[in-house]
């Protein structure tokens, strides 16, 4: 045995290797340093918060369930998504290549069949709240797992009321079994169309866990994994969107929104339709925000649906243009409403669907100058 | 030495070691080992980097450049003289181990600083000093300037001879004049004079002297040589080895009444260095091995002349035999039968020079050559001393390029996106390691970059919208083309675009192409050998190929499907496959039997088997590899044409291509054959022509196929392949 001495060098060494292999195991395991440089933000595996409790505190929670944000990501089985797909077969041209979506009860099946041959495919989501168009989508595993998406060829267009081919697909379809349906994105742009569309995200190693998946641009989004606010009751509470500067706020959004720094800079000009899409873009070079401390969140609560906000009011414009200030600069046509007509007109895109140009601005030709 | 005499069996110790060393790499007649780290600079360096001294003199690199049988020897003699230069009674286990680990994990920048450690070591042991202070002072002497002079780690070299020489004691009586109190503290002034004085006006040299500490906070992703379970299988094992010998002296010094606690200190400090980083596993377990052999009973004459250790030296050997006999049959190793065909690319034959980004950064060393290193700058090397202010940049550009995330966003610390840091920084050229298969494919598929070069170390993307890459982009991309869609009569060039090497290399260059959608050209570059991985590597192709069979058709071509299905149930039941390949397993078939695309519903189908046809019951059983059940309702098909058809397909899987291409022709020779049948018999003919590169052939029955029926399901795919072989035309 091990008396007196003996005993503590035993210890000693005991305690000394545990320390060199654990010592060893934490250089090897995810925590070393840099570690959090990995992943989205939303494929975090743990810290979420069940979002049912925000509204026990936070009244915001009435209304945030209508957004657009809130919905912009659903199952297709959901009696919404149904709906709306049973509307496919009023659409002419889809009938004319033979296609329709089937209700199997538990799954949507699209269908088309050209050349007497038959071609299935699986809807599994439907992405975009309904309020300017709705888009299915299907998830398909390539061979090494990870997780392919098909945009389905048909969307759904509130201002036509009807479907019409998804925006960016060609007009005569494919002629492969996928390619038929719709178009095929690889896995890394499967994913990028999920996390804007999604709360939470898991993804291993390339394929996205589906039920794992929190649909919609909910809470927890834009304000951080709130796990640990939820458990103390509040008294937690991380650095998140309250704290943030203007210009991280604007950031934020810009995650799905899109920053300038994401597009060539010969792309960013006034006279480019192409970056109205992308709302923070065109802010960003604007005099508004340049000169003052606007943020996104001046215009648009999104905590709000659009329609009960106001975002197209002129209140934010009369901060620093007001009439009964002669300090401000006013507009040149005396006007002191309807600013939006004239300074951020909605732009028709080559599909059926207007964004609104954040590039605010004098227009020489006022209202859909960039068509 | 008292009481320590020579080993009996050096001879068959050195053979273990030199063939040991010999089997980490099969190309030993042509490949050299570099001694001596290259002049480096990176980019994105902070500072200009401490260089090792004698890569100045331009003369050094052709002696700082081995052939690897000589570097072998040498690591052999090295590995030798630590474990058998003293024998210690019942510690033969130990010393084998050590011996194998040193053999399998020494890296040849790594040679030099064990050598002057070793030499510490022994110069300082107080014995030495005692009976021979000028000796043992000139020893140490040469070691560190050896170690200064010549390697980049001599931190580590330092840090030892300091640390026995404090510790050090001199013998009762004696007048050792190197650990006597005076001495000590006068050499420990004047070195923390000479080190104040080199780090304030040698630019680096503190950041180099400190990297056997520094290294911990680099991440070991971006290095995967820094890990000391990562790396190829002989350096994994070697480090295993010795990390379970580190672990063992430790404890041995540490139950010591008698050693000296900051003997203790210092094992503990080298244990925390090796098992930590795998960089210096070998070089800290020489430091532990040494440290702890004054601490092994001393073998008495008596016992010494026995048979034992002798035994054991032979059985050693016995066993590297058997090592090598796995290695050349089961693992698929194999001498190159074409000396000539280099392990890798070659970036100096490519008409243009650009900034490099590396996913691993221990491949910095093939852009640091003489030639390449001006040409091709990387952004970061691993210098990990050098850049500290950019590690976190690039590492989070670099974990995003890995896992797809192109554009902004938010990360749970900071903010994330590649493309921001590609547009800063303009690199011309990316390689990705080529064991990092998912980024390869995703990178494949982005229109900004094209594969340009693939070897077994790395795969190489060009910018395609820089007018440079461009040329090399087209000659790759024509050469892709060639292996994948095969032109008769003519001759492939795959100078500066592929290096297939050893068989080992070939099959990692294979999981490359198919990873790059190309499965008829990844099976074209396999080794002509039945081992697990060269059928690995095939069955990932077949994964491949039944995939774009299911999306083009909308239903599995049978012949890719079977013989998928049946390769991965195979991996699924090895050893051999690491828990990461059999995750990669379960998922490629559960990606085999998705039901997505199908246009028949086989989960409906499986539902109502029993109100299917024989035939159907096949079908639907060949899909999901259930080769049983397909065997047993083929038995009742009446049909013998039908039958032949379907027995052909169950045999798949243990068939080659020119076998399975015959047995198809007798099928289509079958009076009985239905026209749908037909159909697809011929379709896989034509595929497995394109298989063996009989493009011709293929085409023809292909066209046959379609003759057959121009409309059906198959039309997509045929089309596909016709188009693709017609092009070349």
């Amino acid at each position: 045995m091990w008396p007196g001495s003996n005993q503590f060098a035993l210890f000693i060494s005991v305690a000394a290797i545990c320390g060199l292999i654990a010592f060893s195991m934490s250089c090897h395991l995810p925590g070393h340093p840099n570690a959090d440089y990995r992943g989205d933000v939303i494929s975090q595996t743990g810290g979420w918060a069940d979002e049912s409790s925000c509204a026990e505190c936070h009244n915001q929670s009435d209304e945030f369930s209508k957004t657009g944000h809130a919905n912009t990501l659903r199952r297709a089985e959901t009696p919404a998504s149904r709906a709306l797909l049973s509307k496919l077969s009023e659409c002419e041209a889809a009938l004319a290549e033979g296609t329709r979506v089937i209700d199997e009860g538990d799954q949507l099946i699209a269908e088309t069949s050209p050349d007497a041959v038959l071609h299935r495919l699986k809807l599994d989501w439907c992405f975009g709240s309904g309020m300017h168009a709705t888009t299915w989508v299907s998830t398909l595993p390539d061979s090494h797992g990870n997780t392919d998406t098909l945009e389905y060829r048909w969307t759904w267009f509130t201002s036509l009321q009807g479907f019409a081919v998804t925006p960016g697909q060609p007009a005569q379809r494919g002629d492969s079994s996928v390619s038929v349906h719709g178009l095929l994105f690889d896995g890394s742009k499967a994913r990028r169309c999920f996390s804007c569309h999604s709360t939470v995200l898991p993804v291993s190693s390339g394929q996205i866990e589906e039920d794992g998946i929190h649909p919609g641009v909910t809470c927890q989004r834009c304000h951080g994994p709130r796990e640990e606010h939820v458990r103390s009751e509040g008294e937690i509470h991380p650095v998140g969107w309250t704290t943030s500067d203007r210009m991280e706020s604007v950031r934020r959004c810009a995650v799905c929104h899109r920053l300038p720094e994401e597009r060539p800079a010969a792309d960013i000009r006034p006279d480019n339709p192409a970056i109205v899409r992308f709302q923070p873009m065109g802010l960003q070079q604007s005099a508004c925000f340049l000169k003052s401390e606007m943020r996104c969140t001046t215009c648009h609560d999104p905590h709000r649906p659009m329609d009960a906000q106001d975002s197209a009011g002129i209140w934010q414009c009369l901060q620093c243009h007001n009439p009964e200030d002669d300090t401000h600069t006013l507009c040149g046509l005396g006007r002191n409403d309807d600013c939006l007509r004239c300074h951020m007109p909605a732009v028709q895109m080559e599909f059926p669907v207007k964004f609104t140009d954040h590039w605010i601005r004098v227009l020489k030709q006022p209202a859909e100058s960039l068509q | 030495m008292k009481g320590h005499r020579k080993v009996q069996s050096p001879k068959t110790w050195l053979a273990v070691s030199v063939l040991l060393v010999l089997s980490t790499n099969f190309c030993w007649m042509e490949r050299s080992s570099r001694l001596v780290a290259p002049l480096q600079t990176s980019i994105l360096a902070i500072r200009p980097p401490w260089q090792v001294p004698i890569t100045r003199w331009p003369w050094t690199e052709s002696i700082a450049t081995w052939p690897f049988a000589l570097f072998a020897t040498a690591v052999a003699g090295l590995a030798v003289f630590v474990t058998q230069e003293t024998r210690s009674k019942g510690h033969e286990l130990w010393k084998a181990l050590l011996l194998a680990g040193i053999s399998l994990a020494m890296q040849p920048d790594q040679w030099l600083l064990t050598v002057s450690i070793v030499l510490l070591c022994r110069s300082l042991a107080v014995g030495n000093t005692d009976s021979m202070p000028f000796r043992s002072a000139s020893l140490t002497l040469m070691a560190l300037i050896l170690a200064a002079m010549t390697t980049l780690d001599f931190g580590l070299a330092w840090a030892v001879a300091l640390g026995l020489f404090i510790s050090g004691r001199p013998s009762a009586g004696s007048a050792d004049f190197v650990h006597s109190l005076k001495t000590k503290g006068t050499v420990c002034g004047i070195l923390l004079v000479s080190l104040v004085f080199l780090s304030t006006t040698t630019p680096g040299f503190f950041p180099a002297l400190i990297r056997p500490i520094s290294w911990i906070r680099q991440n070991h992703a971006l290095m995967p040589s820094m890990s000391v379970f990562t790396g190829s299988l002989p350096v994994r094992s070697g480090h295993i080895l010795l990390a379970f010998v580190i672990v063992i002296q430790v404890w041995q010094v540490l139950r010591s009444p008698s050693t000296a606690w900051t003997v203790k200190g210092m094992c503990l400090l080298f244990a925390g260095i090796g098992l930590g980083c795998g960089r210096y596993t070998v070089v800290t377990a020489v430091v532990v091995f040494e440290l702890g052999k004054l601490r092994f009973p001393v073998v008495s004459e008596s016992t010494s002349g026995s048979a034992g250790p002798r035994k054991f030296a032979l059985a050693s050997l016995t066993m590297t035999g058997a090592y090598w006999g796995w290695l050349l049959t089961v693992n698929g190793m194999s001498i190159p039968e074409n000396p000539s065909q280099p392990r890798r690319v070659d970036p100096t034959l490519w008409r243009f020079d650009g900034p490099v980004m590396l996913t691993n950064l221990d491949h910095a060393i093939d852009w640091q050559g003489a030639a390449a290193r001006k040409r091709f700058p990387v952004l970061l090397d691993d210098r990990w001393d050098t850049a500290a202010d950019h590690v976190p940049e690039y590492t989070r550009a670099t974990f995003d390029l890995l896992e797809g995330l192109r554009e902004f966003h938010q990360k749970p610390v900071g903010e994330g996106g590649y493309r921001i840091f590609l547009d800063q920084h303009q690199p011309l050229i990316i390689a990705i390691d080529s064991t990092q298969l998912e980024p390869i494919r995703r990178l494949s598929v982005d229109p900004e970059w094209r594969v340009i070069a693939i070897d077994a170390g790395k795969t190489v993307f060009g910018k395609t919208t820089h007018l440079l890459t461009r040329g090399q982009a087209v000659r790759a991309g024509e050469l892709f083309f060639q292996l994948e869609w095969p032109r008769p009569g003519v001759s492939m060039q795959l100078d500066g675009i592929l290096a297939l090497g050893t068989a080992a290399d070939s099959r990692a260059v294979s999981r490359v192409l198919t990873a790059m959608r190309l499965p008829y050209a990844a099976l074209r570059v396999l080794p002509d050998d039945q081992s697990i991985e060269t059928e690995a590597a095939r069955c990932w192709a077949y994964v491949e190929l039944a995939h774009r069979a299911i999306r083009h058709t909308g239903e599995p071509s049978l012949l890719d499907q079977c013989r998928a299905v049946s390769g991965m149930n195979r991996l699924r039941r090895t050893s051999v496959t690491t828990a990461g390949e059999q995750d990669q397993v379960r998922r490629a078939l559960q990606s085999l039997t998705d039901n997505t695309v199908r246009s028949t519903d086989l989960k409906k189908l499986g539902a109502g088997l029993m109100g299917l046809t024989p035939e159907q019951e096949v079908r639907t059983a060949l899909t999901n590899g259930d080769f049983a059940n397909a065997e047993r309702a083929t038995n009742d098909i009446a049909d013998v044409g039908v039958r032949g058809f379907y027995k052909v397909l169950i045999q798949s899987p243990d068939l080659t291509s020119t076998d399975l291409l015959d047995r198809f022709r007798s099928v289509l020779k079958s009076a009985t054959l239905p026209s749908n049948l037909e159909e697809e018999a011929a379709f896989y003919s034509g595929c497995l022509q394109l298989e063996v590169g009989d493009s011709q052939g293929a085409y023809e029955s292909l066209t046959s196929s379609d003759l057959i029926n121009p409309h059906s399901r198959l039309a997509a795919i045929r089309d596909l392949y016709r188009s693709q072989l017609n092009a070349m035309q």
